[in-house]
């Protein structure tokens, strides 16, 4: 059990409006990291996409969830017992495999747990 | 024999009774008093206070929480405790000008995780005198803005008979006025 102090936040959902492109889907409050503790999606695509959750810094993308399948026209998500809990140390971002405009974007919010 | 009472662990509880003497260091001096009067200040919506929407890594700027004035006459002191119902990190001074929470080089703050590790807020306690009520300047540490930074108090409020005693050590004042219990205001 993890007993250091964390405070829960959820901020707006994010839209992914383009394919293969970082999306900042939580920025981490400066001197804190963030426990993912849960994470929402819906695939506006008329297709199933790749949706992954990873760091940027600025130039390279790195996943730090495994890929999850997000399936057309379809809302699902990671609860609190199934997501990982990856710790950020920096900025949460996404990115999908297809994405485009809305009503076909792909939006995520994420609830984390602040760590600070 | 002197009683020194600052900030005990566990929860909060008043300095004395009625008729009980109290030195309070009020920089230089210890001043003293004798308690007429105590008013416990349970923590309810009159006790929090709002130094309203921050934008994102802005700071409220100081604000003097008036509406926890007290009397001259008769001498009135507060003891109270006090945590974030927001995420800010807020600095806390003894009347406009005394930094509370400091070490030689930094000022600690009242954060959202300061009633996790310190559930009783002991470390958060202040003592405040007449013409010294608490001024705030909070800080939102996040990247949205807040639209409220709220901090809530309890604890008591005592009406003090002002025994017109000052003195710089506590030798001085336990010779004079023993038993009496020490408590600190700040300005050291």
């Amino acid at each position: 059990m993890d007993e250091r102090p964390g405070i829960r936040v959820c901020k707006d959902r994010r839209s992914i409006t383009a394919a293969a492109t970082p999306t900042l889907v939580y920025q981490v409050t400066t001197g804190r990291t963030a426990r993912l503790v849960k994470l929402v999606w819906y695939n506006g695509q008329a297709a199933d996409i790749t949706l992954e959750i990873g760091t940027y810094d600025g130039a390279t993308f790195t996943r730090r969830l495994p890929r999850i399948r997000a399936i057309t026209r379809q809302h699902d998500g990671l609860s609190e017992l199934e997501c990982p809990e990856f710790e950020f140390e920096s900025d949460i971002y996404a990115q999908a495999s297809a994405a485009a405009d809305a009503p076909n974007d792909v939006e995520v919010i994420a609830v984390v747990t602040e760590i600070g | 024999m002197a009683e020194f009472y600052y900030a005990n662990p566990g929860p909060i509880k008043p300095v004395g009774l009625p008729g009980h003497k109290l030195a309070i260091w009020v920089s230089p001096k210890w001043h003293c008093f004798k308690i007429a009067f105590l008013e416990p200040l349970p923590l309810s919506a009159p006790l929090v206070f709002d130094m309203g929407a921050i934008a994102a890594r802005a700071s409220s700027g100081d604000i003097a929480l008036t509406s926890l004035k007290l009397t001259e006459t008769p001498p009135e002191m507060l003891q109270i405790r006090c945590y974030a119902l927001d995420d800010i990190e807020a600095t806390v001074k003894r009347g406009a000008a005394d930094v509370r929470f400091r070490t030689k080089a930094i000022i600690a703050k009242i954060t959202r995780f300061t009633k996790q590790i310190d559930p009783c807020l002991h470390t958060t306690e202040i003592i405040v005198l007449k013409g010294d009520e608490p001024t705030i300047n909070a800080r939102n540490p996040t990247d949205y803005t807040l639209a409220q930074s709220r901090l809530a108090f309890h604890g008591f409020k005592f009406g003090l008979e002002d025994l017109k005693q000052a003195f710089s050590t506590v030798d001085e004042v336990e010779r004079a006025l023993a038993p009496v219990t020490f408590i600190a205001a700040g300005g050291y």
